[in-house]
């Protein structure tokens, strides 16, 4: 494997804007077709990473290449393309204008009706660019990243403010378009997402990574298991006496047990809590080992 | 960049509100001062005609192009832009050139409302001469217009091209003659970058050709400014 082939690679990128240190040295390598998550807290630095990666920040430190060569011939040639925080579109004018406006602006474009499928803005394209829910919007721009056919996908907190539907939507266009051995980074705060969407994830906390890795194997760093069931009239001090238990939630009578070792703690509960019913044993989500290894408080 | 640039005069023939401000107002303005007001003499007619087409064009200028480029940098479309091959120096370029071809209109229109309405007559040659000098004249407005929207946010910078646009147009004399004012307002009236720019176009009116001694003014004024947007630009981008 030779470095031109990553899509990314970040070597000890230093950002400060005056006394705050937004990234504090990050080194990150991204291979050609991975589907990667840039998770972390509000402030962790993310999107100052995203930025001086696509070059619209200079880093104080550090090297920045994508396939290669720098961000902006990287840019230049069409094999980038992003959705940005606060990108707002273009007023006065169509949803179709402003994609053959930004095509015609590419190397290689796609054909547009390709792109607007693919994005799912197809009814959109008479549309005015000033009159379009979030969820819409967020859709146009995602076909704006993708009209110039880019290998390279980044997406800055992309589904931010967005409502449930909408989010779904988004990711769906966005699976459509992870197929054909093209490569996405995206940051989110949206643990799920991240779960969901990413076959990696590197998580950033005070503008350093603090994990990366395989999903599954983040997941696995924090508590491993959770064992949820309806108990009425739970006690959560006696709960946390359970063996193997790490964590105890009660909400009403649903009690949620984080556990080291959910067998022992599932022998245990079975005999001391006869009415523990609708149990069910998972793996525990993301956001658990999340708020373990970025140190920051369940409760 | 073609077809950007196409999109962009397109958005701005889309813009109802500000087409009038920049199209209406000058026409209005110029019919209201020369019928209602103005007597109807003939000279009158025809230097307030360039005066109105000036200050139509310098609107289009200073708010048009200032105003955009503040707001397409604040709510991040610039950003957008900076990820496809144009650089920021082609989307200056492609701003520079729609808000000239949109000056146009506007100073077409004043002369056909002062032709066809006020009966302003003058020589073909003089016509002509006209609408590139007064094209000339809108420039350094247009320079001054990118420094606002390189310098300031949005909100700021509407009003900022505003206040400029009233400030520069009364104070050199587009809406009543320098001739009119106080001595020493008149000495300041005729310091100013809009005199100059209007100056031109009222020789060519007098039967003199544009380029007299106040050229030279102009000229200073037209340098500094486009300097003045370039420092502005550079420190931005």
């Amino acid at each position: 494997m030779t470095e031109t082939a990553d899509a990314v690679v970040l070597r000890g990128v230093r950002k400060r804007y005056g006394d705050v240190t937004a990234v504090a040295g990050v080194d990150l390598t991204i291979g050609a077709g991975e589907i990667v998550a840039l998770l972390g807290p509000n402030g962790a630095g993310k999107s100052t990473t995203v930025d001086i990666m696509l070059g619209l920040r200079a880093p104080d430190a550090g090297d920045v290449r994508l396939y290669g060569t720098s961000p902006r011939r990287a840019l230049d040639a069409g094999r980038v393309g992003a959705v940005l925080q606060d990108g707002e579109l273009l007023p006065n004018a169509t949803v179709g204008e402003l994609l053959r406006a930004i095509a015609a602006l590419q190397p290689h474009p796609l054909p547009l009706t390709e792109v607007a499928a693919a994005a799912g803005v197809t009814d959109l394209l008479r549309r005015r660019s000033d009159r379009l829910s979030g969820g819409q919007a967020q859709r146009v721009r995602f076909a704006l990243a993708l009209i110039g056919d880019p290998s390279l996908l980044v997406l800055d907190e992309p589904t931010a403010g967005l409502d449930v539907a909408a989010r779904r939507d988004f990711w769906a266009a966005v699976r459509g378009y992870t197929g054909a051995g093209r490569t996405v980074l995206f940051s989110t705060h949206y643990l799920e997402e991240a779960d969901e969407v990413a076959d990696r994830v590197i998580l950033i906390d005070g503008g350093r990574v603090v994990a990366d890795g395989p999903t599954t194997a983040i997941r696995a760093m924090g508590a491993s298991r959770q064992v949820r069931c309806t108990l009425p009239d739970a006690d959560r001090t006696a709960l946390e006496l359970l063996p193997g238990v790490t964590g105890v939630e009660v909400h009403g009578d649903a009690v949620v047990l984080r556990c080291g070792d959910s067998d022992a703690t599932l022998r245990a509960l079975l005999p001391a809590y006869p009415l523990a019913h609708d149990i069910e044993v998972s793996a525990a989500p993301l956001a658990d080992a999340f708020l373990e290894l970025t140190g920051a408080e369940a409760r | 960049m073609g077809t950007y640039l196409l999109l962009e005069v397109r958005r701005t023939l889309r813009n109802v509100p500000f087409l009038l401000y920049t199209v209406g107002f000058p026409v209005g303005f110029y019919l209201l001062f020369t019928q209602v007001f103005g007597g109807g003499q003939a000279s009158w007619a025809g230097q307030y005609m360039v005066s109105m087409a000036l200050y139509g064009a310098m609107g289009a200028g200073l708010t048009g192009v200032g105003a955009r480029i503040a707001v397409e940098r604040t709510k991040g479309w610039t950003r957008t832009l900076a990820l496809t091959p144009l650089r920021p120096a082609g989307y200056l370029f492609v701003k520079l050139v729609a808000s000239i071809l949109l000056t146009l209109p506007v100073i077409l229109l004043v002369m056909l409302a002062g032709f066809a309405i006020n009966g302003v007559r003058l020589p073909a040659t003089t016509w002509l001469a006209l609408v590139p000098l007064l094209w000339l004249a809108t420039l350094p407005f247009t320079a001054l217009g990118i420094a606002i929207g390189y310098s300031v946010r949005d909100e700021v910078a509407n009003g900022v091209s505003i206040v400029l646009l009233f400030v520069l147009s009364i104070g050199g004399g587009l809406w009543m003659p320098v001739q009119l004012f106080p001595h020493w307002l008149g000495e300041v009236a005729r310091g100013l970058p809009s005199y100059r720019a209007a100056e031109l176009s009222w020789r060519v009116l007098d039967g003199h050709q544009p380029f007299g001694v106040g050229a030279l003014v102009f000229a200073g004024w037209l340098v500094a400014l486009i300097a003045f947007a370039g420092w502005r630009f550079r420190r931005a981008s």
